[in-house]
């Protein structure tokens, strides 16, 4: 009786042992919705905006397009981990393979933008760079993390369909991330390239209305009109269609 | 009658066991290695322009450049038959490619000492393409192994092993091997300077 007691014991502690070390392992989430932030470094405004943002791109463009924060990536390169969740998320159409994950590591100060075949044309490896180091790292590195993910879900959209825009979707959250900050070079630089791209799309009135809110934002420092964010609401059954990735895209650190 | 009805379940049995698996898995391990061969002419095709970008800012380097060189064109010499690769053959190939990364290596180190070179633009994208490539390869190199694997489970573990005995006569694959370049550079003990 005792022996077995003890074996017992033992084996409690094995499995105590094995489940640490499994749960140390890096684990690919459940796809659910468009945004998935397990590090906590999202807000709630952010997220939302985030998938109306996503939903539109992907209902209208055909693009599939994910976000993806862990707090840390269980001992794996950004590579291996992002190349993991891919395969198993399977983001974009089976046929047109237009997937692309945004992935956070947040303990390791890493991103990484990971392209599917169907994008690997648009979303070249240098332009993933360009976008992690131009959009993505400055404003991590100030500690935005929600500016940092949505400048980059913007850049990405702006490449892979360059006819949606998705300043309606995530203008309140863009501004909101400039306000304040007037003083940064970059951001009022960044500030001019969105005007541009506002200019480009000849909305007429609605992105002169959202200049103007900019502008004050830019410039001012003070919040501007009120915006006109997108309808909220989930991902109605968010999943992957089965599209491939073969490792294309780019990576980063802050 | 009762012999076609055994001969028609036994069909069906076969059916879940290998007669249309193993040929699909011998198929995707062709295709396997065509990816892996792809995306290493992918890497060869980007060096032209690598080595010239370097070499506008660093021509004196010639030994580097000179190796990237003669590296790739080494390389691009050997190819694989994805239809019928031999264990020998991939061993071939994979020495040159080793051959090449190395050289790569090389050179991406003497970049560093140049501050213009790595701000260069054009450098800085081939930087970036030449890092993704990289990654496509392991990853192709990773789904050839993958590959490999299911087929030689097709073909030893029952019981798709019988269908096999009775109908294909497959033998078991070799798997990759780490070449004596990347053995070496795996074996070596980093230095650290301080």
């Amino acid at each position: 009786m005792r022996i077995q007691g003890t074996s017992l014991r033992a084996l409690a502690l094995a499995c105590l042992i094995a489940c640490h070390a499994s749960a140390a392992e890096f684990e690919v989430p459940p796809l659910r919705s468009a945004v998935t932030d397990q590090a906590g470094i999202l807000s709630p405004a952010t997220r939302q905006q985030l998938e109306s943002a996503l939903r539109q791109i992907q209902r209208v463009g055909g693009t599939q397009l994910a976000v993806l924060t862990v707090p840390d990536l269980g001992g794996l390169t950004i590579e291996q981990a992002s190349i993991r969740v891919v395969d198993a998320w399977k983001l974009g159409s089976e046929k047109a393979d237009k997937g692309v994950l945004l992935l956070v590591a947040r303990d390791e100060r890493k991103v990484r933008i990971e392209v599917g075949q169907g994008l690997e044309g648009a979303l070249t490896d240098a332009y993933s760079k360009r976008i992690i180091d131009e959009a993505i790292t400055p404003l991590f590195r100030q500690g935005d993390m929600n500016g940092g993910v949505i400048m980059g879900v913007y850049q990405i959209a702006r490449i892979t369909n360059p006819n949606i825009d998705l300043l309606p979707y995530l203008e309140g959250q863009l501004r909101q991330q400039r306000s304040g900050r007037a003083s940064n070079p970059w951001q009022m630089l960044f500030g001019v390239l969105l005007m541009v791209a506002v200019f480009s799309t000849r909305r007429g009135f609605l992105p002169l209305m959202f200049l103007g809110g900019m502008g004050m934002g830019a410039y001012g420092g003070r919040r501007g009109l009120g915006g006109f964010s997108g309808g909220g609401g989930g991902f109605g059954g968010f999943g992957g269609g089965g599209g491939g990735f073969s490792g294309g895209g780019a990576s980063g650190g802050w | 009658m009762r012999r076609v009805t055994v001969l028609l379940i036994g069909l069906l049995f076969l059916m879940g066991c290998g007669v249309q698996s193993i040929p699909k898995s011998e198929n995707q391990v062709e295709a396997s290695v065509a990816e892996v061969t792809n995306q290493y002419k992918r890497r060869a095709d980007l060096i032209p322009n690598l080595v010239k970008t370097v070499k506008g800012y660093a021509s004196h380097e010639k030994e580097t450049l000179q190796a990237v060189i003669e590296a790739r064109a080494n390389a691009t010499r050997v190819s694989i038959d994805p239809s019928n690769s031999t264990p020998a053959q991939i061993q071939k190939f994979q020495q040159a490619q080793g051959g090449l990364s190395q050289a790569l290596g090389r050179l991406m180190v003497i970049a560093e000492r140049y501050p213009e070179l790595k701000a260069d633009r054009n450098f800085r994208e081939l930087q970036a393409q030449l890092e993704g490539t990289e990654n496509r390869i392991t990853i192709a190199r990773q789904r050839h192994i993958e590959a490999i694997k299911q087929f030689n489970n097709l073909v030893k573990v029952p019981p798709s092993s019988w269908t096999n005995s009775l109908f294909y006569h497959h033998e078991k694959m070799a798997q990759w091997a780490l070449g004596d370049a990347e053995q070496k550079a795996v074996e070596k003990t980093p230095e650290v300077e301080f």
